[in-house]
């Protein structure tokens, strides 16, 4: 997505005309695409049994009298109660371990070796313990997707550290940059955060995903919504807020992309 | 062959930087690897020595020996008549591949080591970026990025980043070899300006025997790896020097010769 952008800034310094041509090609492509999908998916629900598939109509009736009744709102903001607070928290934890062993060989054997044990718990796997620690709220929701944010934070985090330029760092003593904390600060944390922003990207998406999950235990926002429609049959519901997840997913990338643009400028 | 000491040691000026005896065995799994064996030579403060040798020779060894970045394991290296015990701002450096830091504008690199050890007397920090940036001619580069910067550029921002502190000695190692040919003439003339100009003592290593005969007071010649100091040419000719002359060509012969068998 990234390098995409790129191209598009080469070609405008290249040839201005050039642009128009990719831009309309590409929304052609990208329409298309989706129109495609619809029919296909029109198709699947008409030729269906009843309840397997609801068409689009019914799930564009759902979205549009929710979001005329304040309902859609009043879920992502549920959502985002845990969802916010988690992400940050976890990335945050998950960046600060990540730049710690991937700078300090001593935290590397001892911190990195009991994170290689932990890693491969799968994040849904802690639910017991959230709901024994946190009850079934908002904390106990955000604990999940905090598990899930900090991985993901702490691997990119320890990569990009792990990856700075020796000689970058020898240039840095060279001219007087002398103590560890200095260093990371000055010269191992701007050389990673290509590397930060990537992996709280990944993180947003991730948690999104996860948090549905979460809530599927009772904690009110859009996935126990979802679930509870799944109860009583009401696929049209569920589809209309698989589609609302997906355009929150979207959302918050696009967001992120645009931070990143701004703070990258440089590369 | 036997060194000649005298010509060695240099002309009698006070030395700067001086190795004895240096040598430099590295581990490996194969067993120790010798990269340099009893290296001696003196650089005279404001003296612009050369050290060439073949690739794999151990000139860079020696070069991040004098820098701080990795230590010897035989004799004493000396700055100032100090031992050397890790990189400092008394020892600017200038890499092959620019090392710049590619998140800071050109003027934000070279504001790098004064914003950690201040800027020189008499300078605030700001004069001193826009002198060292006028004195390699990149004033108008000021606001760009690394990236968007030709070869040549970046190596004038990094021998600027490197003088910005107002070290009284530059470590170049092979800092134009990845620039054409005509650039790195440029860079020559340039870079015999900015020591005119600033009297640091210069060290710097490469493997073009022509570019260390052009720019420098002596030639430190080193044999094939585990590399030793062959000799030390002082090349007689008047600067500015004129690579089609006959004594530029003699002298380049002359360090030639310890190649050619």
């Amino acid at each position: 997505m990234v390098a995409s952008e790129t191209d598009t800034v080469d070609y405008l310094t290249d040839d201005g005309g050039f642009v128009d041509v990719e831009d309309a090609r590409d929304a052609a492509l990208q329409g298309g695409a989706l129109a495609v999908f619809v029919a296909l998916w029109w198709a699947g629900a008409v030729l269906t049994p009843a309840n397997l598939l609801p068409t689009p109509p019914s799930v564009a009736s759902v979205v549009v009298s929710d979001v005329a009744n304040g309902t859609v709102f009043e879920l992502v903001w549920q959502s985002l109660r845990h969802y916010i607070p988690g992400l940050l928290i976890g990335s945050a934890l998950g960046m600060a371990t990540g730049v710690l062993v991937g700078w300090s060989d001593t935290a590397a054997e001892t911190v990195g070796t009991v994170a290689q044990f932990l890693r491969p718990i799968p994040p849904l796997a802690w639910i017991p313990f959230a709901i024994i620690w946190f009850g079934l709220t908002d904390a106990g929701a955000a604990f999940i997707v905090a598990v899930v944010a900090f991985w993901i934070n702490y691997y990119n985090a320890e990569s990009g550290v792990a990856s700075v330029d020796r000689e970058l760092l020898e240039v840095a003593q060279s001219l007087g940059t002398t103590s560890n904390v200095r260093l990371v600060r000055k010269v191992v944390l701007p050389s990673a955060v290509p590397e930060l922003i990537t992996g709280f990207r990944t993180a947003a998406g991730q948690a999104w995903m996860v948090m549905v999950a979460a809530e599927l235990l009772g904690v009110a926002g859009i996935g126990k919504h979802l679930w509870d429609a799944a109860n009583f049959l009401q696929m049209d519901v569920v589809m209309a807020y698989m589609l609302v997840i997906g355009l929150l997913f979207l959302l918050t990338d696009r967001l992120i992309v645009l931070v990143q643009g701004r703070v990258l400028t440089w590369r | 062959m036997a060194v000649d000491d005298e010509a060695v040691v240099g002309d009698g000026r006070e030395a700067q930087i001086r190795l004895a005896g240096v040598g430099k065995t590295y581990r490996s799994e194969s067993g120790p690897v010798r990269a340099v064996s009893d290296v001696s030579f003196d650089a005279a403060r404001g003296e612009f020595v050369s050290v060439v040798g073949p690739s794999g020779c151990g000139k860079s060894t020696v070069f991040r020996i004098i820098a701080g970045l990795e230590t010897a394991t035989e004799g004493t290296v000396e700055v100032d008549g100090e031992p050397v015990t890790g990189p400092g701002p008394d020892r600017g450096m200038v890499f092959q591949d620019d090392a710049l830091f590619p998140w800071r504008t050109v003027a934000g690199n070279v504001r790098y080591g004064l914003e950690e050890v201040g800027a020189p007397e008499g300078f605030s920090v700001s004069e001193r970026v826009d002198y060292c940036l006028d004195l390699v001619g990149l004033s108008e580069a000021a606001q760009q990025y690394p990236r968007e910067l030709s070869g040549g550029m970046r190596q004038r921002v990094g021998i600027a980043r490197a003088l910005a502190v107002d070290p009284p000695i530059l470590l170049m190692d092979e800092p134009f070899a990845s620039v054409d040919a005509r650039t790195k003439s440029t860079l020559h003339r340039e870079l015999l300006d900015i020591w005119a100009e600033t009297g640091k003592t210069v060290l710097f290593v490469t493997h073009d025997i022509d570019e260390a005969v052009y720019l420098s007071d002596r030639v430190v010649v080193f044999s094939e790896g585990p590399g030793t100091v062959l000799d030390a040419i002082s090349p007689p000719v008047d600067r500015p020097r004129d690579r089609t002359s006959e004594a530029f060509t003699e002298a380049k012969a002359e360090v030639l010769s310890y190649f050619d068998h």
